[in-house]
């Protein structure tokens, strides 16, 4: 108890520094946890969704004919294996609701399901019944149609126009989601669900399915029960898969999940600089007091231990403090970021693993933070100390400098490691840089005499302020970095979707892509050439999991001109000579080719049919299809590893770009209840980038909020050096100083390692962003420097550094001078 | 009994060193008050942090109740101070953000004790050194003298057989000083407590029962005195501190 109380007694006597300490820790703390909470929700959220739009089924049956006799689906249910079974038509229809609305806005996606009450679905009506008839709705399309339970839409079928009710209007779901907004309709049909009896009478499918799926008992032999489901079905063109949940498919957000972390971590590391700062300073003003704990008895551990608990006290009150923050941090980076992708998007926060990890990282980075100089203290020589030996000069900074230098070297080393080299090797020089900055200032009379004492002051407690100004240039290079990276990826999707589109418009049909349906589209005025390519989705194995992705049939004649991939390395016909080559051989997505983590040559095991396979992995390739995370084969070998498949997309070339969009008018004219998806290059370009402001705007308020904990960092440097030179401020002020010069020095200090951090911030970024171009040999990766980032990094360097010296500045200018002059 | 044999210590100043004990041989029985007394540099506080394990000897053995201290470990060495020995600093080296019962307490918690005894301790040390009412005031708040009789009661705190004291009365006027020395006295005859005093004061030296004069890192003179004598005594002793 006594140790905790004494903590709390020296914490309340040096309340300003304490409480800049906590207020530090606690924006560290609450942006740690907004990541690990946004991180956690995002990838629970991408699960969910993909468990919604699957019905958390373990299985699936399709027909390489599409559809097939429903009758399996009857002769399923009664298998005792499976606990629930679903059968499933996609369809295409329009609407009318009497608006302006223009053809590709009127596209409707309708499902049909065997059952609307299956436990594979998971459907809340928020009004309406599910077993009324008509469509079912989603909330968010409802309400964009202004349509309630029960109102009429009329719907346009192969059977002729129709007005349909609305049954029911549910709440949104991942299986059901339409666009947001009538202006992403332009490029995604709208979604309704109907019993599959409806669908099937509209579409002249009677009996017939598309897919079923299916879900085990939870005490079903899995191999006996395929064995079993096997049976029951006759026909050949009809498989089973199994049905693996892969958020990769639909999510490649694991890059951003890193510089979230990098960013929302840099604001605790700074916190733990800072405290490192105030517990040296403290240890050192309280050295005295140590050596006579040590006389009277106390062994080091015990001097640890008092120091310690200082530490848990700040970490804990930073806890109690910063999670209530965090988490309306949480709440207001989760919006701007799931919204950035598509704004009518549910979630649940997650905090269940936000909180631990932000308790375990709050206590621990401190505790971290703190090892040095409490092992200071422990070691504080009694005698020494007592009689106040002056310290001796140790040749330390030889052995910092020299090791700063070689670690310098490391950026040689063509790996992204070098980076961190660079950074460590920064962070030993850089009392060395600031007290060269700080003499040159002195030199050529910065600020006049002000700027003298200030720069005096400053080679005093050399590693006191270097430590400030190192976090901040790293802080205004990461800014750099992370704005260069984003704009290289603006530049880089622009350059991906253009090098491997695969044409002018890209199109996606319920219904394969029949030869006739290609020659109807190629009679079209516009249309310089059109093809069709199969995909199949396959299981592959990684190191821990199985994993899913979608094989893609490549045609040579069509890539020769067109492809769907491209590499910066190597010419197109080199690449398609080589899957020609290879019966085996696929090219890997660079997602994809990162994902499976061997090199190229090496095989990669799928599971074709529920039987393994392995091909060979014959390099990477860049591609914006399924966001890189895909494989391309040769179009006759795809052929032959997968006889099944039927093509359900297509590619298409127009003589010129201006007749872009009256082709996509003339294919959603002339297959009104096939086409699933139509889109243009342009329409792709702004679909890729639609998402890019809003993250941007993320990443640029976390690196404000890390700019704030250096200002925070600063100001209680200035904060412990005016304390530390209360008396010869005094002193100072007795003798000639005014108030004014006292806060312009104190001001020229913060300045001074303000410039220094800023200047070296902007090289230590550019060299960064040099360095990541030349290693990550990535297009991704380009080395741009933003001028406009130049000049923001500069100005919020310098206006922190400012503002940070107000409170020092007035404090020291403001203290009473007889107090001062007291000041032991 | 405290037994010094053959103690030697040297200081290092920038390239020079010189040499502040030269060979000290010494022997204070138990319930001794020794004043150390000498010239500035003759090594008087040197000796008394050697005596106390603050500091380690070049060569030489300091022994306290058969055990010699710096055979010990570092970790070992404070243990045993914190058991064996009570330090008294002429500027009071109080804790300034622990209260006068916390400062009486620092070496019982440290230990261990249990709360019951530590407060019995601290209450009936409150009583010894005359300070009621001040137990919840801080350092800041109190004068030289009380804050001295805080120090001598954290020395007290352990039961040490061994009092070193550093100039107990060096910060303090001639009627505080003379309370401080009245108490350390008293403690010592009730106690049977050795006190090792260094001083420059012969006013002090004269509370002793015997006095050791330093000069040069020697012992230039030991002298146990008798009640008649004491005056003889001291009178000589300025004549040596005036040579």
């Amino acid at each position: 108890m006594m140790y905790w109380r004494v903590s709390w007694r020296y914490l309340t006597r040096n309340k300003l520094r304490s409480f800049f300490t906590i207020l530090s820790i606690l924006i560290g703390i609450s942006s740690i946890f907004a990541v690990v909470s946004t991180v956690e929700t995002a990838k629970k959220m991408t699960m969910e969704r993909l468990k919604l739009y699957t019905g958390n089924a373990d299985y699936s049956i399709q027909s390489s004919s599409h559809t097939f006799s429903g009758s399996v689906l009857d002769d399923i249910q009664q298998d005792s294996n499976v606990k629930a079974a679903i059968g499933v038509i996609h369809k295409q229809a329009r609407f009318d609701l009497g608006g302006p609305e223009n053809l590709a806005q009127t596209r409707l996606r309708i499902t049909g399901l065997s059952s609307l009450r299956s436990e594979l679905l998971t459907l809340e009506a928020v009004s309406g019944n599910l077993a009324n008839e008509g469509i079912i709705l989603p909330q968010t399309t409802a309400g964009l149609w202004k349509k309630n339970a029960g109102d009429l839409v009329r719907l346009q079928l192969p059977t002729g126009k129709m007005e349909v009710p609305v049954a029911a209007i549910v709440k949104d779901t991942p299986l059901l989601e339409g666009p947001s907004s009538w202006d992403e309709a332009s490029s995604k049909s709208w979604r309704a669900l109907a019993p599959l009896q409806t669908v099937q009478q509209w579409y002249s499918l009677t009996g017939q399915v598309q897919e079923i799926r299916i879900k085990l008992n939870d005490t079903a032999e899995e191999q006996s029960a395929l064995a079993s489901i096997g049976n029951k079905i006759s026909d050949p063109s009809v498989f089973m898969e199994k049905i693996v949940l892969d958020e990769k498919q639909t999510n490649q957000l694991e890059e951003l999940y890193l510089m979230l972390y990098a960013i929302g971590g840099l604001s605790m590391i700074i916190s733990a600089f800072i405290l490192y700062n105030t517990l040296y300073v403290s240890v050192v003003e309280r050295k005295n007091e140590i050596a006579v704990m040590k006389t009277v008895g106390f062994i080091p551990s015990q001097i640890k231990k008092l120091f310690l608990c200082e530490v848990l006290i700040l970490s804990l009150l930073g806890l109690i403090f910063g999670i209530p923050l965090g988490l309306g941090l949480a709440s207001l980076m989760q919006k701007g970021l799931f919204h950035s992708f598509q704004a009518n998007i549910s979630y649940s926060p997650e905090f269940a693993i936000a909180l631990p990890i932000t308790i375990i990282l709050g206590l621990c980075i401190p505790l971290a933070a703190a090892h040095i100089p409490v092992a200071y203290a422990s070691k504080i020589d009694v005698i020494a100390t007592l009689k106040q030996v002056p310290a001796q000069q140790k040749e330390k900074t030889t052995y910092r400098v020299v090791a700063g230098i070689v670690l310098l070297f490391g950026v040689f080393l063509n790996s992204i490691v070098s980076l961190l080299f660079l950074l460590a090797g920064v962070t030993l020089l850089f009392p060395f840089i600031l007290s060269l900055f700080t003499r040159f200032f002195k030199r050529i009379g910065f600020m006049g005499y002000e700027g003298k004492i200030a720069s005096n002051n400053i080679l005093r407690t050399l590693n006191r302020s270097a430590n400030m100004s190192v976090i901040l240039a790293f802080v205004i290079c990461l800014g750099l970095f992370v704005s260069s990276i984003f704009a290289s990826m603006e530049t880089s999707i622009e350059s991906e979707v253009n090098h491997s589109f695969g044409g002018n418009l890209q199109l996606s049909t319920e219904t394969p892509l029949t030869p006739e349906k290609l020659n109807a589209i190629q009679q079209f005025e516009g249309i310089h050439g059109v093809t069709a390519y199969k995909e199949k989705e396959v299981l592959w194995s990684g190191d821990k999991k199985i994993n899913r992705f979608t094989i893609i049939s490549a045609n040579p004649d069509w890539y020769q001109k067109h492809p769907l991939f491209y590499d910066p390395q190597r010419k197109n016909t080199d690449l398609l000579q080589l899957l020609k080559a290879h019966p085996n051989g696929v090219l890997l997505g660079d997602y994809a080719f990162r994902e499976w983590g061997g090199k190229a040559g090496e095989p990669i095991r799928i599971i074709r049919n529920n039987v393994p396979t392995e091909l060979i992995v014959l390099g990477k390739v860049n591609t914006s299809q399924y966001g890189g995370y895909t494989a391309f084969m040769e179009e006759s070998h795809f052929d032959k590893l997968f006889p099944e498949t039927n093509a359900y997309k297509g590619l298409i070339t127009v003589a010129d770009r201006a007749a872009e969009t009256s082709v996509k008018d003339f294919l959603l004219n002339t297959f009104p209840f096939d086409l699933e998806r139509v889109q243009t290059l342009s329409e792709e370009l702004e679909k890729q980038k639609r998402a890019l402001p809003g993250v941007k705007s993320l990443f640029n308020g976390l690196l404000m909020i890390s700019i704030a904990v250096v200002g925070i960092g600063i100001l209680n440097t200035l904060i412990m050096n005016v304390m530390d030179r209360m008396r010869e401020i005094g002193v100072m002020r007795a003798v000639a100083f005014t108030s004014g010069q006292v806060i312009t020095s104190i001001v020229s200090e913060s300045v001074v390692m303000g410039i220094c951090g800023t200047l070296m911030g902007i090289l230590l970024g550019i060299a960064m962003t040099y360095v990541n171009a030349l290693t990550m040999q990535d297009t991704a990766a380009s080395f741009v420097i933003s001028i406009d980032t130049l000049l923001l990094s500069t100005f919020s360097g310098l206006l922190i550094s400012l503002l940070a010296a107000v409170v020092p500045a007035q404090k020291a200018a403001r203290y009473n001078l007889g107090q001062a002059l007291k000041h032991d | 009994m405290i037994t010094v044999k053959n103690l030697t210590k040297w200081y290092q100043t920038g390239e020079t060193s010189f040499q502040v004990l030269k060979g000290i041989d010494l022997e204070i029985a138990q319930g001794e008050f020794v004043a150390v007394m000498g010239p500035s540099g003759s090594g008087k506080s040197t000796l008394l942090n050697l005596l106390g394990g603050l500091d380690t000897p070049d060569s030489g053995e300091v022994s306290i109740g058969g055990k010699s201290i710096h055979d010990l470990q570092e970790r070992e060495r404070t243990l045993f101070r914190r058991k064996n020995v009570g330090f008294v600093f002429q500027n009071y080296q109080l804790l300034p953000a622990m209260t006068v019962e916390e400062n009486i307490a620092f070496p019982m918690e440290a230990e261990g004790l249990p709360k019951s005894v530590v407060k019995a301790t601290v209450s009936s040390l409150v009583k010894a050194v005359h300070l009621q009412g001040k137990e919840g005031n801080f350092p800041s708040q109190l004068s030289g003298g009380q804050q001295q009789r805080v120090s001598i009661a954290r020395a007290l705190a352990m039961k040490p057989s061994v009092i070193l004291a550093d100039e107990p009365t060096g910060n303090l006027d001639r009627k505080t000083g003379t309370e401080v020395l009245d108490l350390l006295l008293s403690l010592q005859q009730q106690d049977r407590l050795t006190i090792i005093m260094v001083t420059h004061d012969v006013f002090s030296a004269s509370y002793a029962d015997r006095i050791i004069f330093l000069r040069d890192g020697v012992i230039e003179m030991d002298i146990k005195h008798k009640e008649g004598d004491k005056h003889d005594v001291l009178a000589g002793i300025l004549a040596l501190l005036n040579t």
